[in-house]
């Protein structure tokens, strides 16, 4: 069987491939635990297009049907390393708004980037994730102005944000186990500067985002997770061979 | 290998949830031959996670085989965005009369009076291509394509 790493991703695409299937899945939850009929719509298609993306950025990669397969379902728990901020479950609706505002905004500062490669493989999706993460970030965007310019729940919004940003500070960060990280110092400043646009608005500070990207770190140090991808993998296997994200794009 | 055939079978080739042609709408880009001498079609999606690629990709492989039996079939998913304005004449007219709006309209209207007195209920529908709308006139609800021209940045409605 081949053993694919996040040490092989010397583009980064595994390593957010890992961000976007993890928060699609973790967004799925609110399908069914809705705020409004249209949100439960929202976070459905947005789920939907997280995992869809992190298919799209496996197979750019060069992962095939299989090779995604593996990437997702047989690899090791402990060779997952994505940020903290999807090392959680968050259980309420503001901190899973500032989350998916976070990483709406960390995967368009990166497709846009790619959009720039001179790889036409990685510029042509760059070009579509681009797009298509417009519609998130406009949608995360809108709801922390919703939460964060109402009396009753502009509170909540600042304390939850306080608790959820300090885990972002890895976004950027590399996950290579190699012995020469390179954190991606360039995107890091990017993405805070279009997300405290948008959270200064609402009174919420971004300096615990870091003033750089810190490291990431290895699933089997954060029991939560490894629940979590315990989780998938059961869901997997009671649904068969077949399905699951090698059915996105095949 | 007859290619003509095989061109004029994968244009029959339904959409599995609307009743147009995947040539009508836009989907399918190209059909030829590869090196290897494999069918190679190269199919557009609507959205990346629409959910009827399989099946889309079933649909073709059936298609081509229908007329050449034991010819190879690669299905390609091109990295492209989807527009509404690239469908049909003849794929708009069916559209329209299903209750979608036109997708290739610079203003969206809707397709069961006309009037462009319409409002966006939201920016997510049934389905990850679909934008709801509802008409002020007539009071009908209808979805627009999320490629359509109208929905594109930089046209009014966005
Ligand atoms: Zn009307």
């Amino acid at each position: 069987m081949s053993s694919v790493t996040p040490s092989l991703d010397s583009s980064g695409l595994l390593s957010a491939a890992e961000d976007h299937f993890l928060h699609g899945h973790l967004l799925s939850g609110w399908i069914v635990d809705y705020i409004d009929l249209e949100e439960s719509l929202a976070v459905g298609s947005i789920a939907q297009e997280e995992l869809a993306h992190a298919a799209t950025l496996m197979s750019v990669h060069g992962l095939d049907e299989v090779g995604r397969d593996v990437f997702v379902y047989q690899r090791p728990a402990q060779d997952w390393r994505p940020t903290r901020l999807l090392a959680h479950r968050l259980h309420d609706w503001p901190s899973t708004v500032v989350r998916a505002l976070l990483l709406a905004h960390a995967a368009a500062v990166r497709s846009e980037r790619m959009s720039a490669s001179d790889d036409p493989t990685i510029r042509d999706a760059g070009i579509v994730l681009a797009a298509e993460q417009q519609l998130h970030v406009m949608h995360w965007e809108r709801w922390v102005q919703v939460l964060g310019g109402d009396a009753r729940t502009a509170d909540e919004l600042r304390q939850r944000a306080a608790v959820v940003l300090p885990l972002g500070g890895d976004v950027f960060g590399s996950a290579s186990s190699s012995s020469e990280p390179t954190p991606d110092r360039d995107g890091h400043a990017a993405w805070m500067s279009r997300v405290e646009t948008v959270l200064r608005e609402v009174g919420v500070p971004v300096r615990s985002l870091g003033d750089g990207p810190s490291e990431r770190s290895p699933a089997d140090e954060q029991p939560e997770l490894l629940q979590v991808l315990a989780e998938i993998r059961m869901l997997r296997v009671e649904a068969g061979f077949g399905d699951g994200v090698r059915g996105l794009d095949r | 290998m007859n290619l003509e055939a095989v061109r004029e079978a994968v244009a029959h080739v339904e959409d599995p949830e609307v009743p147009v042609t995947l040539v009508d709408l836009g989907v399918v880009r190209d059909v030829g031959l590869a090196d290897d001498g494999d069918v190679r079609v190269v199919l557009r999606p609507t959205r990346l996670a629409c959910p009827a690629r399989d099946e889309m990709a079933r649909r073709v492989r059936e298609a081509v085989r229908s007329v050449e039996p034991d010819a190879g079939v690669a299905v390609e998913w091109e990295l492209s965005t989807w527009r509404g304005d690239e469908v049909s004449g003849r794929g708009t007219e069916v559209l329209l009369q299903i209750g979608y709006s036109d997708p290739g309209a610079a203003e969206t209207a809707c397709p069961y009076c006309g009037s462009t007195k319409v409002r966006r209920e939201g920016a997510f529908g049934g389905a990850v291509c679909k934008v709801p709308f509802s008409c002020r006139a007539c009071g009908s609800t209808y979805d627009a394509l999320r490629g359509s021209r109208s929905l594109l940045a930089g046209a009014p409605h966005v």
